[in-house]
């Protein structure tokens, strides 16, 4: 997590107000959640200007930008694919589905508080 | 006043958990869900909705498939959602008998409000898609009347409208069909006028939108719910 952060800063990319408002509820308490909309531009600047602790997307193009993002910054970013319904998590400069992902926000903050706190070296 | 039953129907749980939960705040809802049609017809046989939310590729068989099984069985209304609404798939749910079509990229007070909408009797359809569902109509009158005016060629005119279609020349017409030369250019200008177009290129066009299709139908094509 980020210095200077009491709680880590998760950024989620998705059109649907439906889907952002689910994803904040999941991480109440739990991480600072920001949203923006898929069509903004310059997704690769907001990023690096935000520099988040994790993110989570729900389309394939963010999804690119947000890997290409993470292998500079190596912090984990979620996708949950709306189209073949898939969760899959971008860690360590690769893919990898997860069995256990449901589809529901929760499934989704449990993928991104793994690749947070599951990197971490025991304190 | 009596609460109203609303069955969310879809594949992913992160929306039907959304849905449940904003509708579940406003103290007027009891909300169930559903992940497939097998899971919405049980739900519906047993307690019928007021309201079914269903999305657009509810597996097995999509979510116009839902619609109509769902009027044949407790004859409820239903809101159709899609992340990318179409045209046709817009008129093919209302066809099937929907009440209302969403885009799921709608806010959750939209959202809200057309479950509000729908419980009073109401159509939710935003303006955008009326627009595309209207497009829809238009396009389907268009070739159905196209459909009856090319029912007056020939078998033989049909033939060259084929080849005309596929770009043959009034030569390769002739080859083709075992016919004089000036026959195809007779045949090319009677079906032009027959379907009141003014060029190959518009006879082909209109050939291509209109006439290669199967018989017109307001029902989506099957795996379409993929």
């Amino acid at each position: 997590m980020t210095l200077g952060r009491s709680e880590p800063l998760v950024v989620v990319i998705s059109r649907l107000p439906i889907l952002r408002e689910a994803l904040s509820e999941s991480f109440a308490g739990i991480a600072e959640v920001r949203h923006f909309p898929a069509e903004r531009p310059e997704l690769d600047g907001l990023l690096k200007s935000i520099d988040p602790d994790a993110v989570v997307v729900d389309g394939d193009e963010a999804a690119k930008t947000a890997a290409d993002f993470a292998r500079g910054s190596r912090v984990p970013v979620v996708h949950l694919s709306l189209h073949d319904r898939s969760l899959r998590v971008f860690d360590g400069g690769s893919w990898s589905v997860r069995e256990d992902g449901d589809g529901s926000a929760d499934s989704v903050a449990n993928a991104v508080l793994g690749g947070l706190y599951g990197r971490r070296p025991e304190s | 006043m009596s609460q109203c039953r609303i069955l969310v129907a879809d594949p992913l749980a992160i929306f039907r958990a959304s849905v449940r939960a904003l509708l579940s705040r406003e103290g007027e809802f009891v909300v169930s869900e559903a992940a497939d049609l097998d899971e919405v017809l049980a739900q519906a046989a047993a307690e019928p909705p007021d309201i079914a939310l269903i999305d657009h590729d509810l597996p097995p068989a999509g979510g116009v498939e839902a619609v109509r099984r769902l009027r044949e069985a407790v004859g409820c209304r239903t809101v159709v959602w899609s992340l990318e609404p179409t045209r046709e798939g817009i008129l093919c749910a209302v066809n099937a008998g929907a009440h209302g079509y969403l885009h799921k990229a709608i806010s959750t007070h939209g959202l809200v409000r057309s479950m509000y909408a729908a419980a009073a009797g109401e159509t939710p359809l935003t303006r955008s898609l009326t627009t595309k569902m209207i497009d829809a109509l238009h396009e389907f009158e268009e070739r159905r009347r196209t459909r009856d005016v090319a029912a007056e060629l020939s078998a033989r005119q049909r033939q060259v409208l084929e080849l005309l279609a596929r770009g043959a020349r009034n030569k390769e017409i002739a080859t083709a069909l075992s016919i004089s030369e000036f026959t195809a250019k007779r045949h090319v200008q009677n079906i032009l006028h027959k379907l009141n177009v003014p060029s190959r290129r518009d006879a082909s066009r209109l050939y291509s939108s209109s006439l290669r299709r199967d018989e017109p139908s307001l029902t989506p094509a099957a795996g379409s719910a993929a």
